[in-house]
């Protein structure tokens, strides 16, 4: 199976925390925090797009909110493929990480 | 036209177009949505408008990314047109890319130089919570900005203000230290302890909370400590100023940013200002730069309308004194402040030039689409051919503006190379150091990619969609009476290019004019052969036996001292002045200096009343004063000589002369009334007046009185014609670029009229040698194709000058000696456009008119 760049990785893991409430606003809120660093409002999608073409996401309209100026939500859920893409990728870094200690990183100063 | 309820438009059309994937819903509009009504909510709107902007554009190349590799077989057909449309017609292609190659290299120097001074600052952490405190107070009716306040304002603000988390007072001094032996004169900045937390400098050594804590601290930057330091650590060691005084360093930091108006290479603590004899805790004298921080997330205008009335019932000196806050950032580009403390910038530098930049760009541009339309009778059928063959407006319209950014493309590339080219000597005039590295900041090569998009957008989008309307039935019978709407339009344009370059020659032309006028005016003192040097303390004991020594040199013609140069506008004075008959209720601007005997004579400037200083005692009670004809003016005395005048109660005095009015600032401020005290101690500059052609020899002998007098000291010296050129140093440099900027657009310009005329002549050969075969002479002929780019030109010189008009008479109002707005720039910039356009079209005319119709004709 082909690897997941890293951001897709963190945006798949964001859309599986989420639960019932992905969407693309808090899905970026997401992104945002694992990372530290901001996502431009809408580069998201993008991403959203491509997974969605792998069959990693599948989406779910809901209805129309008045908050959102009556158009509706795009939900998205993990599709089984994209679960198992994700745990591929589980195993991959932690066999890639094995054995090393995070003392290595110590500076040496 | 704006709705508050939805997110700026374009922005949503934007996101809405490229956001998500094709064809497919994201719900990207709706969270945008959401997103921006949450944000309104939250911070207002048009905050929320602001930000909203900025996601989409930062965003955005992503999506271009994302959809170019959505539709390449398509984009790669319309390049491959696009390249072989450019290299089937050279000679325009040639044209349309050097036009667009100068306009964009313009703007790539504008923009880097823009960002530059818009970055002053910039770098506090901070920095947005940072305001600096302006004093509005009335002079004589006039109303006032003070740049300066009171030294017990700050710590008092911030006991008294909740909002107000840090105050930080400024001034500078100048003081001589030693490490060893060698004494240098620094200039250094006063600060207080909160300097290093409210302002992102940091420390290599030293805490930045504490550092400037202890009266005798100090803080040297990198440089400066290794000056004073050469082998080892400074920190923690000992530093000897003139005055006996010894300071520890406490802090050194790092080479301090170029772009900072605050910078400085050596810090001491504001509290050492007590033993320098400031009033560093008074509220009777305006002289310190404040600046005050404001908590995270204050309202700045409930913080504004709480410090509004502060001064009231403070022991100022100055009546209805209300304060305001200046942010930060903007301190730089808003000269013009009385008692500004630091060295700035010029906002209408920045205005004008972008400007002219955004002219010879649009200038570009406009030859694109004119050249475009006029070879549209070359495209026509293609269009026609297009659309029977099935390709849609939309194609087009992509095909078109792919041709377009092809160009401009290949523009920007030669751009980029010309402004590389340019850069140094654009440095010059504008005295920064710019450099390309600027570029590998993410956000500026965003910002020349977007440059790229909106010139391509620009001069794509006429010809695109001109040249998609056409109606295949019509173009393939071979009706191109389309053609003569193009012609209208064509003719609009070529007006416009042309008047936006005429505007800027008139307005260059004006500048020009006055930076002549001000080098030439009569300042009403004499600045030649002048040179000044800072005397130290011991030289100004003895300074008799100094004068008796430098004169004893043939070279050197004449010495005196006082406290200023004549070109740095004096002291600004608060503190009131007294004298009998004075209306006790109005106050009076008036500035102050001090001078030592035979000043005035040795400037030129002429005592028309009274008579110079004598040498006397230095007392507080009998001071002798000069005063100049304004303030004379105002105290309104029959003869002023011999009236007793006072300083803030204590310095009396008795005015001993009037000096003819004479010019101590730039030319934009009228003069002031000025009074000057007798004052050796305080006089500290020499003045040492040379024999012409004789400098080194005289500058020889100053040096060798600086080591027999003042061994310590560091012999510093200094032109007055230098400081007196200062003054219009800015206007100079405006004056510097938009003569190239001038020159570059009518080059621009004419390049769209020559390859107009080429197309012309091309297109008439036929007509032309017809006239010929009846008859018509060259010179008719010449004339009659040029008739319609003269009455062109001329129209474009008739928009122009009103707003040329307009525009140079709002630069000059700045100026309170200025010149007047005659005829002659405007008539000036009509004879220069209509000879050099007449030039261009007849050349080719002329060309054209001389192939023998035998040759042209004989096909028919």
């Amino acid at each position: 199976m082909k690897l997941l760049s890293r951001m897709e990785e963190i945006i798949l893991i964001s859309i599986w925390r989420l639960g019932q409430n992905a969407y693309g606003l808090t899905i970026r809120e997401e992104v945002g925090k694992a990372t530290g660093e901001e996502l431009p409002l809408g580069a998201v999608y993008p991403y959203l797009s491509r997974l969605h073409q792998a069959g990693y996401v599948r989406t779910v309209t809901s209805r129309s909110a008045p908050e959102r100026g009556g158009r509706h939500k795009i939900l998205y859920h993990l599709t089984d493929t994209g679960r198992e893409a994700l745990a591929e990728v589980q195993r991959v870094s932690k066999r890639t990480w094995d054995g090393i200690s995070p003392l290595v990183f110590k500076k040496s100063s | 036209m704006k709705n508050p309820e939805s997110p700026p438009r374009l922005a949503l059309r934007l996101l809405e177009r490229f956001g998500g994937g094709r064809g497919e819903d994201y719900g990207t509009a709706g969270d945008f949505v959401e997103y921006y009504r949450a944000l309104a909510a939250e911070r207002g709107i048009r905050a929320a408008r602001r930000e909203c902007r900025r996601q989409v554009r930062a965003a955005f190349p992503g999506y271009l990314k994302n959809s170019i590799a959505g539709s390449s077989a398509m984009l790669k057909h319309f390049f491959l047109i696009a390249i072989r449309n450019l290299r089937k017609h050279k000679g325009l292609s040639f044209i349309n890319i050097a036009g667009l190659a100068v306009g964009l290299a313009c703007s790539i120097l504008i923009f880097l130089w823009v960002r530059d001074e818009r970055s002053i600052d910039g770098f506090h952490a901070n920095g947005k919570a940072i305001y600096r405190l302006i004093q509005e107070v009335k002079y004589s009716g006039r109303e006032m900005s003070v740049a300066v306040t009171q030294g017990a304002l700050g710590p008092s603000l911030q006991r008294d203000v909740p909002e107000i988390v840090g105050s930080c007072r400024l001034a500078r001094a100048e003081m001589k230290f030693a490490a060893g032996e060698r004494w240098f004169t620094e200039s250094v900045r006063l600060a207080d302890a909160s300097f290093f937390e409210m302002f992102t400098f940091p420390l290599r050594q030293g805490d930045p909370t504490s550092a400037l804590v202890d009266p005798y601290s100090i803080v040297l930057s990198e440089e400066t400590a290794r000056k004073y330091f050469p082998d080892g650590d400074a920190f923690g060691k000992t530093l000897h100023a003139d005055k006996n005084v010894d300071f520890r360093v406490t802090g050194v930091m790092k080479t301090p940013p170029r772009n900072s108006i605050l910078r400085a290479d050596a810090f001491l603590p504001f509290v050492f200002g007590r033993e320098l004899g400031l009033p560093v805790d008074a509220w009777d004298d305006s002289r310190f730069t404040t600046l005050v921080q404001l908590e995270k997330d204050a309202r700045l205008a409930s913080v504004a309308a709480k410090i509004s009335g502060y001064l009231k019932g403070k022991p100022i000196v100055e009546k209805d004194a209300a304060l305001s806050l200046q942010p930060l950032r903007d301190i730089y580009l808003h000269p013009g402040l009385a008692g500004e403390q630091f060295v700035l910038g010029d906002i209408r530098a920045v205005r004008i030039f972008s400007l002219a930049a955004l002219f010879i760009l649009l200038i570009a541009c406009a030859n694109f689409m004119n050249l475009a339309t006029a070879s549209s009778a070359h495209r026509a059928r293609e269009v026609g051919l297009r659309k029977v063959c099935g390709a849609g407006r939309g194609r087009l319209m992509g095909q078109f503006y792919a041709e377009s950014f092809v160009l401009t493309a290949l523009s920007l590339g030669a751009a980029i190379v010309l402004a590389g080219i340019l850069l140094p000597p654009f440095n010059k005039i504008a005295a920064k150091e710019l450099s390309f590295g600027l570029f590998a900041v993410p956000g500026n090569f965003l910002a020349l990619a977007e440059l790229l998009l909106l010139t391509a957008f620009l001069a794509g989008s006429y010809p695109a969609l001109f040249l998609s309307r056409f109606q295949p039935s019509r173009v393939l019978k071979g009706d191109l009476s389309l053609g003569t709407r193009g012609r209208i339009l064509r003719r609009i344009l070529f007006v416009s290019q042309f008047s936006l370059a005429v505007l800027l020659l008139i307005c260059t032309i004006c500048v020009r004019n006055q930076v002549v006028f001000m080098r030439n005016f009569q300042t009403g003192w004499d600045k030649e052969q002048i040179v000044t040097t800072v005397m130290g303390e011991e030289m100004r004991g003895r300074f008799e036996a100094v004068r008796e020594e430098l004169l004893r040199n043939p070279d050197i013609l004449g010495v005196a001292a006082a406290s200023s140069l004549p070109t740095r506008g004096y002291l600004y004075t608060n503190a009131l002045w007294d004298w009998p008959g004075k209306n006790p209720r109005e106050e009076i601007v008036m500035r102050g200096t001090c001078a030592d005997v035979g000043y005035f004579p040795l400037l030129g400037m002429e005592i028309i009343r009274g008579r110079d200083f004598v040498e006397a005692e230095e007392a507080n009670t009998n001071i002798q004063w000069i005063i100049n004809e304004e303030a004379a003016r105002i105290m309104d005395f029959s003869d002023p000589v011999g009236q007793p005048l006072t300083q803030a109660g204590e310095f009396k005095g008795t005015i001993v002369g009037v000096v003819k009015d004479y010019h101590f600032t730039g030319l934009k401020e009228r003069i002031d009334p000025l009074v000057v005290g007798y004052s050796p101690y305080l006089s500290q500059i020499l003045f040492t007046k040379i024999r012409p052609g004789k400098a080194p020899g005289a500058i020889k002998a100053l040096e060798s009185a600086w080591k027999k007098f003042a061994p310590r000291d560091e012999f510093k010296y200094s032109f007055l014609t230098e400081a007196a050129d200062a003054l219009y140093r800015s206007e100079e440099r405006i004056e510097g670029v938009l003569v190239a900027f001038s020159i570059l657009s009518v080059i621009v310009a004419c390049l769209g009229l020559f390859g107009l005329a080429a197309f012309l002549a091309e297109k008439r050969t036929k007509e032309i040698g017809i006239r010929k075969a009846l008859g018509a002479s060259t010179a008719k002929i010449v004339f009659l194709f040029s008739r319609e780019f003269i009455w062109d030109v001329a129209a474009a010189n008739a928009v122009a000058w009103p707003a040329a008009y307009f525009f140079a008479r709002e630069w000059l109002r700045d100026y309170a000696y200025r010149i007047t707005l005659g005829p002659g720039p405007f008539l000036l910039a009509a004879a220069l456009t209509l000879s050099i356009a007449l030039a261009t079209a007849g050349h080719r005319f002329i060309r054209a008119a001389g192939i023998p119709p035998a040759k042209t004709l004989k096909y028919e």
